[in-house]
């Protein structure tokens, strides 16, 4: 018998986990070289998964949720950088406008954004304090010249991933990309979107796609 | 949904879409421990009904579920959606952590069909209904297993027996419960793929 023939063998048990430590290590072994026996064994983990979807669920005992995120080892250095860079806008935020949470920081943003665009009213001053009350992203319209911003209140795309901004129209066969967004930041979208038009955000690489590689994570129609 | 402020500015609130489990493992492999937590609410329940099943004891399945999302945890960056679903893999990694532990103790236990738990946690709140859909469906596959195959499946996957340790349990060849294993979790495939 060839390895690979008593290998073959072995994959469902591999798959059931029901194999000891040493058959485990070469089973894996021979898998990294073997086309045929990795589609086996991809195959005998669906029906393993089945197996598993067997079981009724049952709600875990009430503190092991904390306790696993409590026992999360610490991030790697990539995701400190990012970490930092949040903590750092977060107390720029805080001193610029004296703001003591994330959501009268970003409702001063939206003001400040409103201010540079010099569109400034009352009601639209008064739209960007509604913000604060908004829980995820928004997208605000200003009343006075017709402008669209985006502001998002999400938390730091995952490292090596951006967050970007698409228009789906009425008529058009593709969503359009409006931009990048910081997880924290706000957008402008420009000036008399088509009515139906729908905004999305989602989940992409460094530098944006040219169409979304990713289903929308946030999606409003205006 | 647009909120109407002094009939000047008009404040669209975008409404979240729910987030694909692959979404939250990349977001894991970046650190989010949001992320983590939001599959533990999706998945904890299944990876702790398995783990109850296969460890038979609280602690240790409390442990074997710790100790998966650990490993889903740390295994986040090298996860391949293309391998099966998240939910799937999650429950392998925390069935393995099971399957681990139970062998530690296993001088401890005594036989292991002796001591089955009473599953009165159980709860079918309406998400799951999907859920139990499937496994009303996955039940009816098993039971169209000839019974000796059934036996392998069982004593394999929920009882943790190794090969060499069902050899022993049945009395049989470890050349013969190898073929029996491997027929097995094919014939269960098959008759999955009937049903659909
Ligand atoms: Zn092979």
């Amino acid at each position: 018998m060839t390895d690979h023939d008593e290998i073959a063998l072995m994959v469902a048990a591999h798959a059931l986990n029901a194999l000891d430590r040493a058959d485990e290590r070469r089973v894996a072994r021979h898998l990294a070289t073997c086309k045929d026996c990795t589609r086996a064994y991809r195959l005998a983990l669906d029906a393993v998964a089945a197996l598993a979807a067997s079981v009724d669920p049952i709600p875990p005992p009430l503190g092991l949720r904390g306790r696993i995120l409590a026992a999360l080892p610490a991030v790697t250095a990539d995701e400190v950088v990012i970490d930092e860079l949040a903590a750092q806008r977060a107390l720029r935020a805080t001193r610029r406008w004296r703001a003591t949470t994330a959501a009268t920081a970003v409702a001063a943003i939206a003001a400040s954004i409103l201010l540079a665009a010099q569109h400034r009213t009352i009601d639209d001053l008064r739209a960007s304090q509604a913000v604060v009350a908004a829980a995820g992203p928004v997208v605000i319209v200003s009343g006075s010249t017709g402008h669209h911003v985006l502001l998002t209140t999400l938390k730091d795309a995952p490292a090596g991933r951006t967050y970007q901004v698409w228009s789906i129209s009425p008529g058009t066969a593709r969503p359009l990309s409006l931009g990048l967004v910081a997880g924290g930041g706000t957008l402008r979208l420009g000036q008399a979107l088509p009515a139906g038009t729908t905004i999305a955000i989602t989940v992409e690489p460094i530098g944006g796609s040219t169409a979304p590689t990713t289903p929308p994570i946030a999606s409003v129609a205006i | 949904m647009a909120t109407t402020v002094a009939h000047r500015a008009i404040i669209y609130r975008m409404s979240p879409v729910e987030e694909s489990d692959g979404v939250l493992v990349a977001r894991c492999g970046g650190g989010d421990e949001d992320a983590l937590a939001a599959l533990y609410d999706r998945h904890g329940g299944a990876a702790y009904g398995l783990a109850l099943r296969v460890a038979r004891d609280a602690g240790l399945a409390e442990d074997a579920v710790q100790e998966g999302f650990l490993g889903v945890w740390r295994g986040a960056r090298r996860f391949d959606e293309r391998r099966g679903s998240v939910r799937s893999w999650i429950l392998s990694v925390v069935h393995h952590k099971a399957v681990d532990l139970v062998r530690r103790e296993v001088a401890r236990r005594t036989d292991p069909s002796e001591s089955v738990p009473e599953q009165a946690g159980a709860t079918d709140v309406p998400s799951e209904v999907l859920a139990s859909f499937e496994r009303r469906r996955i039940d009816a596959a098993l039971e169209r297993l000839p019974r000796a195959q059934r036996d392998v499946l069982a004593l394999a996957y929920f009882d943790g027996l190794t090969q060499q340790e069902l050899a022993l349990r049945l009395g049989e060849p470890l050349g013969t419960i190898k073929s029996r294993t491997h027929a097995a979790l094919g014939r269960l495939r098959e008759i999955l793929q009937e049903q659909r």
